[in-house]
């Protein structure tokens, strides 16, 4: 086919540039180490990489979260020690009290030891974390946990809400607990307390002990009220019901809990059995109930009775007090190892999103050098194919 | 005599052929320009030689083919270049909107990990400004585009009709030189340049008629140039979108008829309305969407939470309502105000048209599928797709309003709290409350834009522009391989070879002294005659 000079020139020029174009572009790439960095360079890929981008962040939003979220578990997780150890110490002290030839001046000083775990206590239970957060006050969290009422009991200022977290796409978890739980609650395997009245009488109480669980009425609590019969002899009503008559040593069986009797009551005296977490639990009132009744000298035997109620009801509650420290240490620790597998599965997870990214996006380094090369010496050969084939005319020869 | 004279001839002959060589020699580069070829004819016995024409090689069929696959190109290349603008503006880097809207995210993620902490809520509020400067930056400069297409089509209307006027000029002048006999080359040369000039811009249809001028018209049969007179095209607001520049014919009455888009198919003209139509107006209501639905679900959660203060919270985001152009062939006063519902989950990228027919009330169709969507109109208020528009005035039948629901949302898309305070991250007063935040992180993967999560929608938008501007490259491609090769179809009739007019310039160079040698022999001839006493 003939072809015009003008034809020959344009088709040699324009064959020049597209390599040189394209050079251009395999350049860039290997400079850049990017395939995809407009969406046009491969928009399928570019799309996909937007996707794995966001799984990729919300990975790593997830991994912040469980990082926070073992910190103050791990907070916790020491101070719900320390108040262990407190318990532990009170425990002991409270079983020392119960020492028959103590004088009034020993009880003092264990109330006084008692006291300085108590404060220990109140300290440990308004911590703060980095932030001066109050760890356990639920959503109020700028307010102390506990404080001091007007007439002298540690009131808890915090509410029921815990703060959680998401710790992964599907799971959130609660990165704390708050004191109502660790101090105002009993476990589910806390069981049953008997408290006396404000007694004169010298009644005293053994239990109560569950007997039968499958008892009418098992599970609820009742009130003992002694009074004189008109005979003189003692008698005892169960919440109200007929009198029954009382014998020094009596063992009762009530909603499937027995209780042994010991002593002599006096008309008006009473003695409440209910389940431990429906008596109100509270470490704290507990201490101060336990510090007060050290304090007061025991000069008869009601006095003598009355202590040693006191100490059999705080016992139970301590010991109830520090089951559920124990519970919560539990929860704790299952969170902080729940953390960790979710640790390792987000790593993994990060390292295979990043991997899908870079194949997605990246530049293989082998290719794009011998694209670059390959194209480098086109383009020299169209340059020179240019020059050559313009030199060429039949006016050179004329 | 005779042999002097047949010399002559011969000379003047070759002199004409000569400059006819030179012509092209010197023309060899010239843009539109046609080789012509002198034909040699003997001329009446015993004459010589004579040329009877110089004949200029041209193919009107090549060149029909070759300035429509220019339009083609031409339409292809304008698209181009506009989306690969919107290509770039999409392209990857640490400020691209997704990057942003995982660090708003992140930054709200470590707000619930400690909601009474200050600094975290203050960068939240940062992240959300970084944010928002983004989409408005995104969106203004794709509505910088907008305007720019519309200056485009203002002057290349202009060129039309610029280029038209000269072609009917033209017209006139070959006409007049064709009945005085023989038509000048150049002239020729000059209007089908114009006419290749012309189809870069429009596709047109060329006619030639008897008297040698071109008829020209576009794809609907309406004439740009009959005989000596042109036609012009001129621009305007549109009817139905006062934002965007229509195109509209002024007939021989001077009325002017608008010419719907898919009428100036090709051409650097139909490329910029077939770009404003798809690619551009998608793109920033996509973007748009976003933007909406960000906002709205946003501000949903705050009005349930409680902020640091103890107030419940206010409007996080704020974008500006939905844009309502009535037709400007409306007859009736009936306007339309639209904002959006709480609920936006309905909404989608596309603009809607609302008529109204005397028998059926309003009706609403979507734009981009032309299906109806269904619509509720209750006292007043009409309200469909997450929108509800309230009419004020009454509405003739054969009204129509165009609504855009997510167009202007991008560039408008601002944060109202400027305080970190004012973020409503719980749902009691409790300072480290954090449930509320906890919703609004849980909207990163929440389907909130139009059935898609932020990210899948942003995601598709990247593959819509991708993929177009993959395929339209790939479309220019192809066409400019179709162009080359009619270019050089074209050139190999019309174009001029050097290698060519040098062998002609050596040949007719001979050629030449072959007939002055003649016109010698006669001299000579002549000579001896006289010589004899």
């Amino acid at each position: 086919m003939r072809l015009s000079s003008a034809t020959i020139y344009n088709q040699n020029l324009s064959s020049m540039l597209d390599r040189q174009s394209e050079y251009q572009d395999a350049a860039l790439e290997v400079s850049s180490g990017t395939r995809v960095s407009k969406p046009s360079d491969d928009s399928l890929a570019a799309s996909q990489a937007v996707n794995v981008r966001q799984a990729l962040a919300a990975n790593e939003q997830y991994a912040d979260a469980r990082a926070s979220i073992s910190t103050s578990l791990s907070q916790e997780s020491s101070t719900l020690d320390s108040i262990n150890d407190a318990i532990t110490s009170a425990l002991s002290l409270a079983v020392q009290a119960g020492n028959g030839t103590l004088s009034d001046a020993d009880r003092e000083s264990l109330a006084t030891s008692l006291q300085g775990i108590y404060d220990t206590l109140v300290t440990l239970a308004n911590s703060t974390d980095s932030n001066g957060s109050y760890l356990f006050s639920g959503y109020q969290s700028q307010t102390p946990a506990f404080a001091e009422n007007a007439a002298g009991e540690l009131v808890y200022q915090g509410d029921s809400n815990v703060v959680s977290q998401q710790v992964s796409a599907t799971q959130s978890m609660a990165s704390g607990d708050n004191g109502a739980s660790i101090f105002l609650s009993v476990s589910s395997s806390a069981g049953f307390i008997a408290e006396a009245g404000d007694n004169s009488g010298t009644l005293t109480f053994d239990g109560p002990d569950i007997a039968d669980t499958t008892a009418a009425g098992y599970g609820s609590g009742f009130t003992l009220s002694f009074s004189t019969a008109d005979d003189g002899s003692l008698q005892y009503s169960v919440d109200g019901a007929d009198p029954v008559a009382y014998t020094d040593g009596d063992v009762l069986e009530i909603n499937g809990l027995s209780l042994t009797l010991n002593g002599t009551p006096a008309d008006g005296d009473t003695l409440t059995v209910s389940a431990a977490a429906d008596a109100d639990p509270d470490l704290f009132a507990s201490l101060r109930t336990l510090i007060t009744a050290l304090q007061t000298p025991v000069e008869d035997a009601s006095d003598q009775a009355a202590l040693s109620n006191t100490l059999s009801t705080v016992n139970r509650e301590l010991s109830n007090a520090q089951d559920n420290v124990l519970t919560v240490m539990t929860s704790v620790g299952a969170r902080l190892s729940q953390v960790e597998t979710l640790d390792a599965i987000g790593d993994d997870l990060a390292l295979s999103y990043t991997e899908r990214l870079s194949g997605l996006v990246d530049a293989d380094y082998t290719e794009s050098i011998t694209r670059y090369v390959t194209l480098q010496v086109s383009m020299q050969a169209a340059q020179q194919t240019f020059a050559s084939v313009q030199k060429m005319s039949l006016f050179e020869y004329i | 005599m005779s042999i002097i004279s047949i010399g002559v001839s011969g000379l003047t002959a070759a002199q004409i052929a000569l400059t006819t060589s030179s012509s092209n020699t010197s023309n060899a580069y010239t843009d539109g320009y046609t080789r012509q070829v002198a034909t040699f004819s003997q001329a009446t016995a015993g004459n010589g030689v004579t040329v009877s024409s110089v004949d200029r090689q041209y193919n009107q069929f090549v060149t029909t083919q070759l300035n429509s696959s220019i339009s083609a190109e031409s339409a292809l290349s304008t698209y181009q270049t506009e989306v690969d603008q919107i290509d770039s503006l999409l392209a990857d880097s640490d400020a691209s909107l997704d990057t942003l809207l995982q660090s708003f995210f992140s930054s709200i993620q470590t707000l619930t990990s400690d909601a009474s902490d200050t600094a975290a809520r203050e960068e939240v509020v940062g992240a959300a400004e970084t944010l928002a400067s983004q989409f408005n930056q995104l969106g203004s400069y794709l509505s910088a585009m907008s305007d720019d297409v519309n200056n485009q089509i203002d002057s290349q209307v202009s060129q039309i009709n610029d280029l038209t006027s000269q072609i009917a000029k033209l017209n006139g002048q070959i006409s007049l030189s064709s009945s005085l006999g023989g038509a000048s080359n150049d002239l020729l040369d000059q209007r089908d340049l114009l006419v290749s000039q012309l189809s870069e811009l429009v596709a047109v249809d060329v006619s030639e008629q008897s008297n040698g001028s071109y008829t020209i018209s576009l794809g609907n049969g309406m004439a740009l140039v009959a005989g000596n007179n042109s036609f012009d095209l001129a621009t305007g607001p549109s009817a139905s979108d006062p934002s965007q520049v229509a195109v509209s014919y002024v007939d021989a009455a001077g009325n002017s008829v608008a010419l719907s888009d898919s009428t100036l198919d090709g051409g650097s003209l139909g490329g910029l309305l077939d770009f404003r139509n798809t690619t551009l107006s998608e793109t920033q209501n996509q973007l748009g969407l976003m933007a909406v639905s960000l906002s709205q679900a946003f501000n949903s959660l705050q009005a349930q939470g409680i902020d640091l203060n103890g107030d419940t919270g206010t409007d996080f985001f704020s974008v500006d309502d939905p844009v309502v152009y009535g037709n400007t062939g409306n007859t009736g006063d009936a306007t339309l105000s639209a904002t959006f519902s709480d609920d936006v989950s309905a909404l989608t990228s596309s603009d809607y048209t609302v008529s109204y027919s005397s028998t059926d009330g309003f009706s609403v169709t979507r734009n981009d599928t032309g299906a109806s969507v269904s619509a509720t109109y209750d006292n007043g208020v009409l309200s469909f797709a997450g929108m509800e528009l309230t009419v004020s005035g009454t509405a003739n039948d054969g009204d129509s309003f165009l609504v855009q629901p997510t167009r202007n949302a991008a560039a408008s898309f601002s944060v109202l709290i400027d305080d970190g305070e004012q973020i409503a991250a719980g749902t009691s007063s409790g300072s480290s409350d954090n449930s509320n935040a906890l919703s609004m992180l849980a909207l990163q993967t929440d389907k909130i834009a139009g059935g898609s999560t932020l990210s899948q929608s942003y995601a598709s938008l990247v593959s819509d522009v991708g993929s177009t501007a993959t395929r339209v490259a790939a479309q220019l491609a192809t066409q400019s391989g179709l162009t080359e090769q009619l270019t050089t179809l074209q050139q190999s009739e019309s174009g001029v070879n050097l290698d060519e007019e040098a062998a002609n310039l050596i040949v007719y160079q001979q050629y030449y002294q072959s007939c002055a040698k003649i016109v010698e022999v006669g001299l000579t001839v002549l000579d001896t005659l006289l010589d004899i006493q």
